[in-house]
C-alpha cells in the first residue's frame, strides 16, 4: 500500500476514527487504525471497539491500493507532529512508514489477518435494511435529551441502552433507568411502513452526539440486522464519514403503558429559574435526601438533611390544581428539567406517589417522567 | 480439511459435530473429560462449525473465519479462561453477560467458551445462570470441565452435557510421532501423560518441561533424611520461580507492545493496570502448576511402585524408570507406607490450590515422604 495525501486530510481522519479505540479492546489488533487504500482514489480509516466501529474517507493520491493495520494512538501522535503539508505512508511487510518533506517514521504494523470484518462496509453491498434521514442537530439534541436517562446497572441490559422505534416519517427515543423515563420523538424522512425497534448501547451514543454536532447536517440511517449505521455529511461517497453500532438484544419494557394519560395538576414555571432553585436547595438534600415541591400558586421547593442543615426557596408559577406535596431527587429532577427545551416548563402530577410528568410548554416532542420519592 | 481434523474423533465428538451440522443447536453445552482429553478444540471446531460460510454447519477451516476462530482472534467467539486460581463473578460480568446481550459484531452467533468452568466462583455461577437459561437466539455457551461435581447443579442441569474420553495411549504417540517426537520419548510422554494431549505434548517436545521432568524424577531416590527433604523442596520452588522468570520476559514484551499501541499518557492506566493484573495473576498460576507437576511426578513414581509389586509391571506410567521401580518394589517399604505417600502428595497439591504457602506445602510434603518412603540405600542404575 502507499499513498500522499495532505497531512490535515490524513489527521483529520485518524483522529476521526481514533475515537473508537478502546483502552479496554478485548483483541490486541482492536488497539489498531485500519487504513485502507482503494483503485478509486480514496484512503478510508477505520476502528472499532466492537460496540462502536467509526469510519472516514478522503482523497489521495493512490500509488498501489492496499490495506494495513497501524498502532493508533502512536500513529495518531506522529502524524500530529509531522509538519502540515504533503505525507506519504507506505506499508511494507511488516511496517508501516510515514514521511514529510524531511523526516520520516516507521512502525511495526500489526496483524491484518486479524482484523475484523467490519460489518458497516457491507452496506452498500447488499443495499438490504430499513434507511432514514433525519436532521443532524435535531437528533444530537434528542440524543442529548435521552442518553442520559439509560442505566448504569449492568445487571439489566436491556436497560443500558435507548429504544429506538422507527416508523413511517418518525422516530422515537426511549431511555430509562426505572427511575425516571425519557421519550423523544422526532420527523425523519423515509422509514418503514411496520414500527421497528432497535436497542442501541448508550455509550456509543454519546460519541455519535458528539460528531453530529461537530457540523453535519442531515444523517442517513441504516438498520440491519445486527447493526445500525450512521452516514455524517459530506457528500455520497467521498469524505462520508460513518459510524456503526451493535445492538443490544432483548425485550425493551412497554414504556408507554408508563405514561398517564394527563393528571389534574399541573404547574407551569420558568425553566432557568425552577433548576437554579432546585439545584441551590438540593445543596441540603444530601445523603439521598430529596427534595420538596409545595405545589401551589407559587412552587416552594424544600429541603432538609439531618445533621447537615435545610434550606427553602420560593419561586413564581402558574398553577391549576389542588395543593399538593411531592418529592424528587433533586439530580434526576434537573437532569430531565435541563433538556428541555422550551423557556418555560410544565410539571404534571397526580399525588405524591404517581409518577410525575415534565415538559416543555407547548412541546409534545418531549416527556420526562419521574417517580417522586415517598416523604413520610 | 475442516475444522474438526485436529479433534480425536470419538463417538461424542461425531455426535456433537452432528448435532452441529443438523442446526438444532441447544445454547448451552457442558463438555466434561478429564484434562487432555480436547475439550478446548473440540469447542473452538464447534464455535467454527457454527460460524463458517464456506461450510456452515461443519467449518472448513480454512477461510478467515475459521482461522480468526482457531487463533482466539473472532470478535464474537469470546474465550473466558481462570488466570488465577478462580474465575471472579466481575470477569462474568464484564465479559460475558454485556456482550452476551449485544448482537453479533460480524458473525451469525455469538459464542463463549468457559474454560474450567468449574473454578468458576459460585457467585459468578450464580451471575450466569440467568445467561444460561434464556440466551439470546444468536448465543452459545460451551462450558469445559474436568471436575463437574465442583459445578452447581443449576448449571449443569442447564446444559447440554456431553462427555469426551481421554484420547487413547497409542493415537497420542502417533502424534507426537508427527509433531517430530523419537519413538521412545513419544512413548514415554504418551504413558506419562495420562491422556492429556497437550501435557504430552510438552513431555516430549517442550524443553523446559523435559528438563523439569528430569529433575522430578531423581527426587524418590534423593529423599533419605529430612535435609534431603529441604534440598528437594528447595529445588523444586527454584525451579517454579525460574519459569516465572522466564514468563515474565515475554509479559514485558506484551506490555511494551500495548504502550506501543496505546501510549502512555492519560486514559491508558485502566488498560495498563488490568495487563498488569492479569500478568500477576498468570505467575501465580504458571509457579501453581510447576509444583503441581513435580507432586504428580512424585505421586506416578509412588504408584508404579505398588503396581510393579503387585504384578502390574506392564501399567508403569515411568518408562524409563522401570529398573528403580523394580529394586524400590523388591525393597523394604510397606504397601501402606506407599499408599500413604501418594495420598501425601495429593494432599500438598490441594493444599496449594487453597493457597497454601508454596515453600512450606513443600517442604511439609518432602518431609512427609523422607519419613513415609525414605529412599532404599542402593545406588541409582541411571
Amino acid at each position: 500500500m502507499k499513498f500522499r495525501c495532505e497531512r490535515d486530510d490524513l489527521l483529520e481522519a485518524v483522529q476521526f476514527a481514533s475515537r473508537a479505540i478502546s483502552n479496554r479492546a478485548t483483541l490486541p489488533v482492536l488497539s489498531g487504525l485500519r487504513i485502507k487504500a482503494s483503485g478509486d482514489g480514496h484512503v478510508s480509516v477505520a476502528a472499532t471497539d466492537l460496540e462502536l466501529t467509526m469510519q472516514t474517507a478522503f482523497l489521495a493520491g493512490i500509488d498501489e491500493p492496499g490495506t494495513v493495520i497501524v498502532p493508533g494512538r502512536l500513529f495518531g501522535e506522529m502524524t500530529r507532529s509531522l509538519g502540515v503539508g504533503q505525507v506519504s505512508v507506505s506499508s511494507g511487510d511488516a511496517e508501516v512508514e510515514i514521511g514529510s518533506g524531511r523526516g520520516e517514521f516507521r512502525v511495526k504494523a500489526l496483524a491484518p489477518d486479524d482484523y475484523p470484518a467490519l460489518p458497516i462496509e457491507e452496506r452498500e453491498a447488499d443495499g438490504a435494511g430499513i434507511e432514514i434521514s433525519v436532521g443532524a442537530q435535531a437528533l444530537a439534541t434528542a440524543l442529548y435529551q435521552v442518553v442520559r436517562s439509560a442505566s448504569t446497572d449492568e445487571s439489566r441490559q436491556v436497560l443500558t441502552g435507548v429504544l429506538w422505534e422507527l416508523e413511517a416519517g418518525n422516530l422515537t427515543l426511549a431511555a430509562t433507568d426505572s427511575y425516571r423515563l425519557a421519550v423523544r420523538s422526532l420527523d425523519v424522512e423515509g422509514g418503514p411502513p411496520e414500527l421497528k425497534k432497535v436497542i442501541l448501547p448508550a455509550r456509543g451514543l454519546s460519541e455519535l452526539a458528539r460528531a453530529l454536532q461537530a457540523g453535519a447536517s442531515s444523517v442517513r440511517t441504516t438498520v440491519k440486522d445486527n447493526l445500525i449505521v450512521f452516514g455524517i455529511g459530506g457528500p455520497e461517497g467521498a469524505g462520508e464519514s460513518v459510524i456503526g453500532s451493535r445492538f443490544i438484544e432483548g425485550e425493551f419494557p412497554n414504556y408507554r403503558q408508563l405514561i398517564p394519560s394527563g393528571y389534574s395538576n399541573s404547574l407551569t414555571v420558568e425553566r432557568e429559574a425552577l433548576l437554579e432553585v432546585v439545584k441551590r436547595v438540593g445543596l441540603l438534600a444530601q445523603n439521598n435526601m430529596p427534595v420538596k415541591m409545595h405545589l401551589g400558586s407559587e412552587l416552594e421547593v424544600s429541603a432538609h438533611t439531618p445533621d447537615v442543615g435545610e434550606g427553602q426557596e420560593v419561586v413564581d408559577a402558574e398553577y391549576k390544581g389542588e395543593p399538593l406535596v411531592i418529592a424528587f431527587n433533586a439530580g434526576f429532577f434537573n437532569d430531565g428539567g435541563s433538556v428541555i427545551e422550551s423557556e418555560r416548563v410544565v410539571l404534571e402530577a397526580g399525588d405524591g406517589l404517581k409518577p410525575a410528568i415534565l415538559r416543555g410548554e407547548d412541546d409534545v416532542n418531549f416527556t420526562y417522567l419521574l417517580m417522586p420519592v415517598r416523604v413520610s | 480439511m475442516s475444522v474438526w481434523d485436529g479433534v480425536y474423533e470419538s463417538r461424542s465428538t461425531t455426535a456433537i459435530s452432528k448435532q452441529i451440522a443438523s442446526g438444532e443447536v441447544p445454547h448451552a453445552w457442558l463438555l466434561l473429560g478429564p484434562s487432555g482429553s480436547g475439550k478446548r478444540m473440540t469447542a473452538v471446531a464447534m464455535a467454527a462449525a457454527l460460524n463458517c460460510r464456506n461450510q456452515p454447519g461443519v467449518g472448513c477451516g480454512e477461510c478467515g473465519i475459521c482461522v480468526r476462530i482457531g487463533r482466539h482472534r473472532h470478535p464474537d467467539v469470546h474465550h473466558i479462561a481462570p488466570e488465577g486460581p478462580i474465575i471472579p463473578v466481575d470477569l462474568i460480568r464484564e465479559s460475558v453477560i454485556p456482550e452476551a446481550s449485544r448482537s453479533p459484531f460480524e458473525a451469525e452467533r455469538k459464542v463463549f467458551i468457559i474454560e474450567e468452568a468449574e473454578r468458576m466462583h459460585p457467585y459468578a455461577q450464580n451471575a450466569l445462570l440467568k445467561t444460561l437459561e434464556e440466551p439470546q437466539d444468536d448465543t452459545t455457551l460451551i462450558l469445559i470441565s474436568d471436575r463437574e461435581e465442583e459445578l452447581l447443579d443449576t448449571i449443569r442441569s442447564r446444559c447440554r452435557v456431553v462427555r469426551l474420553d481421554s484420547v487413547p495411549e497409542n493415537e497420542i504417540v502417533n502424534l507426537l510421532i508427527k509433531e517430530g517426537a523419537s519413538d521412545e520419548t513419544a512413548h514415554l510422554a504418551a504413558r506419562l501423560s495420562d491422556g492429556d494431549v497437550e501435557r504430552a505434548r510438552a513431555l516430549a517436545l517442550d524443553e523446559a518441561a523435559i528438563a523439569r521432568r528430569w529433575l522430578f524424577r531423581g527426587i524418590p531416590g534423593r529423599l533419605r533424611q529430612v535435609k534431603d527433604a529441604f534440598d528437594a523442596a528447595t529445588e523444586v520452588i527454584a525451579e517454579a520461580k525460574d519459569a516465572v522468570k522466564e514468563r515474565e520476559k515475554s509479559q514485558k514484551a506484551e506490555v511494551a507492545d500495548l504502550a506501543g499501541a496505546l501510549g502512555e499518557g492519560r486514559g491508558t492506566a485502566s488498560a495498563r493496570n488490568a495487563l498488569a493484573k492479569r500478568h500477576k495473576r498468570e505467575l501465580r498460576r504458571l509457579e501453581d502448576e510447576v509444583l503441581g507437576d513435580a507432586l504428580r511426578s512424585l505421586a506416578s513414581f509412588y504408584r508404579d511402585v505398588l503396581a510393579s509389586r503387585h504384578g502390574g509391571a506392564a501399567a508403569i506410567a515411568n518408562l524409563d524408570m522401570s529398573a528403580d521401580i523394580q529394586a524400590w518394589a523388591g525393597g523394604e517399604l510397606t504397601d501402606a507406607s506407599l499408599v500413604s505417600a501418594v495420598e501425601r502428595c495429593v494432599e500438598a497439591r490441594a493444599d496449594l490450590l487453597k493457597n497454601a504457602n508454596p515453600q512450606l506445602a513443600m517442604e511439609a510434603a518432602m518431609v512427609e515422604l523422607v519419613r513415609l518412603v525414605p529412599a532404599p540405600a542402593l545406588e541409582a542404575t541411571w
